[in-house]
């Protein structure tokens, strides 16, 4: 698939990342620039003696660089990229050096021994190792399930109070009153649960219906609370969920290891998230023959950590996808790849906003702690109304819309009254809408 | 509708509020009656929970039958391809958007239009930007005109391209005045008649903006609709319709500034040394007569008669005067060339404001022969706005005079730390000549081996990128010399040019491209 100049700035881990890339995008700065089906590479007289070295393995994207940076993709390595996309022509030598063959060939062998290693895994190992291991880590987790208990109760006791004084008294309160039982929450190991009352701070300044938004969500910890002291008699579902509601983790490679689901997956959105540093990045995907709905997640704290960019949206992956376990699976993880994504106009889902709805229900009905599910639409039409931007379906209903004023008139743009496809996100609240199919063409909003 | 009111119940608190017993017999009731126990608010959470999901899981649909708006008519014309819309898309992000005229202006000789998602942001370019609305317009298409009746903002968009008089009667404000800039360079005539029809009932605030579209293609037969508006009661109108009869060289309004004149500046000839020496060289001069006073017929034709700061009422009137005569009318009256006469000048009083007066009339009549002499009076001396008056004269110049004029400043750059090459050339916006665009890649090659710090010329070097000629743009990436002295410093110039060139150059690819398909 040919590289868009948008896709590689996406990239980048920072604006100024961006900008020096795209000042590097001249090939007259490089010694040497080649490029072969599956890599590129060139070299650059940098500050230091010795030019660096970088080098792209387009099956990743995967970078390299001799460079100090700290920056991931650096600099160098999104300059290239940028020419690769933009300039395809000056990339001149087709015989990669030595030094990139090497170094796509240390990339595969790692590859392979992680995959040898997962196969290894699979082996019975030295049964006393791992029942040692095994005891290790159920003691840590019983300690933590205590810890969670008196968490929880001690959680339980401050929303009692909460609803026995009621709710008229909370508008102006300060953040430290929504922030210390949060705090307590996370010392309790349950960060999810905390992360969930911290959003609580400001739901009074949110306007008319906030006691309404305000019970719904205390309501949903206090069930959390209540189930947490059942949990035994749950099923094993729900079980997951509460957990994952919780804070838990769960082990990746467990995950892995179960059985995955083959299809082939619409990428229909991503969307990236900051929170102090953290950046959480959500990736949308929808099966075309599975008609299923998935989760990628990926996490960055830092500028030198790149978020993934292996699941581009507007693409199609044929790929089996392991999910994570829950009563209404939708958090998964790409197990296998079968080729190279493709572009394409998808087959979407909620032809109605009252199928998405139903969708939605299905989801919550199931785990009620889900935070936000994906819709996508084959045909509605984005309008301007007296309150605000919404689509509007075949059968006459209504969707609000999440959206920024210059993203909605690029969007009515694009529809010129007609209808169009538009996938994105429903928090329970409201739709913010991710990406827009018009005339065959893909575009992120 | 439960969980409204146990919301109420929580609003005031479980202290303050009972909750009622269910008394249904569907499903939802059942499960209600098996949360039992005790204390209440535990009992009020558990309802909500069960209240709340069951609510939010039944959310129906919101109806909306309000009637569509009308779905944008087809194009007629094609879109730009993928790549070339790749361009705008940088452009309008922030990359090189000086560029963003260049893109505009091939997209609408190539007939296509800008891609849809951009079109708001050009929308909104136009509304900060009104002197780029004549490019913007022709990309629009159909479906931006449908955009722009949409939003206020935008009205300036809403007027079709094909001139039915339906947005002059119609339209609002900035959609008439596009209109009739566009009709007034098609047919001044039909926009001048449309104007004159409702003339009297236009706001006055509007009049003004409206008469100043005369200035394009403005001819001899706007002259009587012009000298009417003389006599508007708004000032700003009497001196939009004075400013533009000032620049019909055979309007009675200028007719009368030269009589004016006439009584004003005398030429009194040199006279050469007698054979025998008895005599000195006298050279020619000008003496000048200031006018006593400022009349109504004289304010009526557009003297101001307020001078601004630092200058005498009596020369300020003398120089509105001088500004309006035809500068071929001293030529003739005296039968000399401008040298002789800008020379003559220097030998009276207000000699300054004599040849500042005459610097706007040519800058105003275009008058190349004039604007030369006084270019090279200028480059030498002081003048308020110097880059401003020296800009103003080379564009009255014809592209290869003023090529001329500038590489002859640039031939001799080194020699002054001051010389205003760097800055004119980046004013002069026309595309430049191959020939001129060479000597300026020469001059900058040069210029970046020295060691000089000149940080204006360096920050200058991207903006010559915008008028290089195509046919060089090849030539620009190569021969600069890196391993001088000087690199350090003008490597950071040159890069930003070389990021242009390299824009540019897709640019043309990219359209040429789509040309073909």
């Amino acid at each position: 698939m040919p590289w868009t100049t948008e896709q590689v700035l996406a990239l980048a881990p920072d604006a100024s990342s961006a900008k020096s890339g795209q000042a590097l995008a001249v090939p007259r700065k490089w010694v040497v620039l080649g490029a072969e089906q599956n890599c590129a590479w060139g070299t650059i007289q940098g500050s230091g003696k010795a030019p660096y070295q970088t080098c792209i393995d387009f099956s990743g994207p995967a970078f390299k660089c001799t460079c100090p940076s700290r920056k991931f993709p650096c600099k160098h390595g999104l300059g290239l990229l940028l020419m690769v996309a933009q300039q395809a022509d000056v990339m001149v030598e087709t015989q990669p050096p030595a030094w990139v063959v090497e170094w796509i060939a240390k990339r595969t062998e790692k590859e392979e021994r992680k995959a040898a290693k997962a196969t290894e895994s699979d082996k019975p190992a030295d049964p006393e190792a791992i029942a040692n291991a095994t005891r290790a880590a159920d003691k840590r987790l019983a300690s933590r399930e205590a810890r969670v208990t008196c968490g929880l109760d001690e959680l339980g006791v401050w929303l009692d109070d909460l609803v026995r004084s009621g709710f008229a008294v909370l508008p102006g309160k300060p953040s430290s009153f929504w922030a210390a039982p949060a705090a307590r929450l996370v010392d309790a190991q349950a960060p999810g649960l905390a992360r969930r009352l911290r959003m609580l701070d400001g739901i009074t300044a949110t306007g008319e219906g906030w006691p309404e938004r305000l019970l719904q969500e205390v309501s949903l910890l206090h069930l959390a609370r209540e189930a947490w002291a059942r949990m035994t008699s749950l099923p094993e579902g729900v079980r997951a969920d509460l957990r994952t509601a919780i804070g838990f983790t769960t082990n990746q490679e467990e995950v892995l290891a179960q059985p995955g689901l083959r299809d082939c997956w619409t990428v229909v959105g991503r969307r990236v998230d900051e929170q102090e540093r953290l950046r959480t990045q959500r990736t949308w995907l929808f099966g075309a023959n599975t008609r299923r709905a998935a989760l990628c997640l990926s996490f960055s704290a830092g500028p030198n950590q790149p978020l993934d960019a292996s699941l581009v949206p507007g693409t199609r992956a044929d790929a089996e996808l392991a999910f994570f376990p829950s009563s209404w699976p939708l958090r998964a993880i790409v197990k296998k790849r079968y080729g190279s994504l493709q572009p394409v106009m998808p087959v979407l889902p909620h032809k109605t906003i009252a199928e998405a709805n139903v969708f939605a229900a299905e989801a919550i009905t199931a785990n009620p702690w889900v935070d936000r599910v994906p819709f996508a639409f084959p045909a509605v039409t984005p309008l301007r109304r007296t309150r605000g931007w919404v689509i509007r379906d075949a059968a006459g209903h209504a969707l609000a819309l999440n959206i920024a004023e210059d993203k909605a008139w690029m969007l009515c743009s694009l529809s010129g009254g007609q209808p169009i496809s538009l996938a994105g996100e429903w928090d329970g609240l409201i739709f913010t809408p991710l990406s827009v199919w018009v005339e065959g063409r893909f575009l992120c909003l | 509708m439960r969980f409204a009111e146990l919301t109420q119940i929580a609003l005031l608190g479980t202290d303050r509020q009972t909750i009622a017993a269910t008394t249904g017999t569907t499903s939802l009731c059942q499960l209600e009656s098996q949360v039992g126990g005790s204390p209440s608010e535990r009992v009020l959470l558990s309802l909500a929970a069960l209240h709340g999901l069951y609510e939010r899981s039944g959310t129906q649909p919101m109806a909306d039958n309000a009637p569509l708006p009308p779905a944008s008519a087809g194009e007629r014309q094609k879109r730009a391809g993928e790549r070339t819309g790749s361009l705008l898309r940088r452009l309008l992000g922030g990359e090189c958007s000086e560029l963003i005229p260049e893109w505009l202006a091939r997209a609408a000789r190539s007939d296509l239009l800008a891609p849809l998602e951009t079109l708001p942001a050009l929308l909104n370019l136009g509304t900060s930007k009104p002197e780029l609305r004549e490019v913007i317009a022709p990309v629009l298409g159909e479906r931006g005109r449908w955009l722009a009746l949409q939003n206020s903002d935008w009205a300036w968009a809403g007027c079709a391209v094909d001139d039915s008089d339906e947005t002059w009667r119609l339209g609002e404000y900035p959609a008439r005045l596009m209109f009739l800039q566009r009709l007034r360079r098609t047919n001044p005539a039909r926009a001048r008649e449309l104007l004159a029809d409702v003339w009297k009932e236009e706001a006055p605030e509007d009049r003004a903006a409206f008469l100043a579209t005369f200035d394009i293609g403005l001819a001899a037969d706007d002259e009587p609709f012009l000298a009417s508006a003389l006599e508007d009661k708004r000032h700003e109108v009497r001196r939009a319709a004075a400013e533009l009869l000032a620049r019909l060289p055979d309007s009675a309004l200028v007719k009368r500034q030269i009589e004016r004149a006439a009584a004003l500046l005398k030429y009194i000839p040199g006279t050469a040394a007698s054979v025998l020496k008895l005599r000195k060289i006298k050279p020619a001069a000008i003496e000048v007569t200031l006018p006593g006073e400022c009349d109504r017929a004289m304010q009526r034709d557009g003297i101001e008669p307020k001078p601004p700061a630092a200058l005498g009422q009596r020369v300020w009137w003398l120089v509105q005067i001088i500004e309006v005569v035809p500068l071929n009318v001293w030529t003739r009256q005296w039968n000399s060339t401008p040298e002789e006469i800008v020379a003559a000048s220097r030998q009276g009083e207000w000699r300054k404001e004599l040849v500042e007066a005459w610097m706007r009339a040519a800058v105003r009549q275009r008058n190349a022969a004039w604007a030369e002499v006084l270019f090279d009076v200028a480059i030498n001396e002081e003048y308020r706005d110097k880059t401003t008056v020296l800009t103003g004269l080379l564009v009255a110049m014809p592209p290869a005079q003023r090529e001329e004029r500038l590489s002859a400043l640039l031939s001799v750059y080194h020699k002054s730390s001051r010389n205003p090459a760097g800055e004119l050339i980046r004013l002069c916006r026309h595309e430049w000549s191959p020939s001129f665009s060479r000597v300026v890649l020469h001059f900058m090659r040069v210029v970046s081996t020295g060691q000089s710090t000149d940080w204006p010329l360096r920050n200058q070097f991207k903006e010559f990128a915008m008028h290089l000629a195509p046919a060089v743009l090849e030539e620009a990436n190569a021969n600069w010399i890196t391993d001088s002295k000087g690199w350090e410093f003008w490597s950071k110039g040159v890069d930003e040019f070389l990021a242009v060139i390299q824009f540019r150059a897709d640019m043309g690819a990219a359209f040429k491209n789509d040309s073909q398909i």
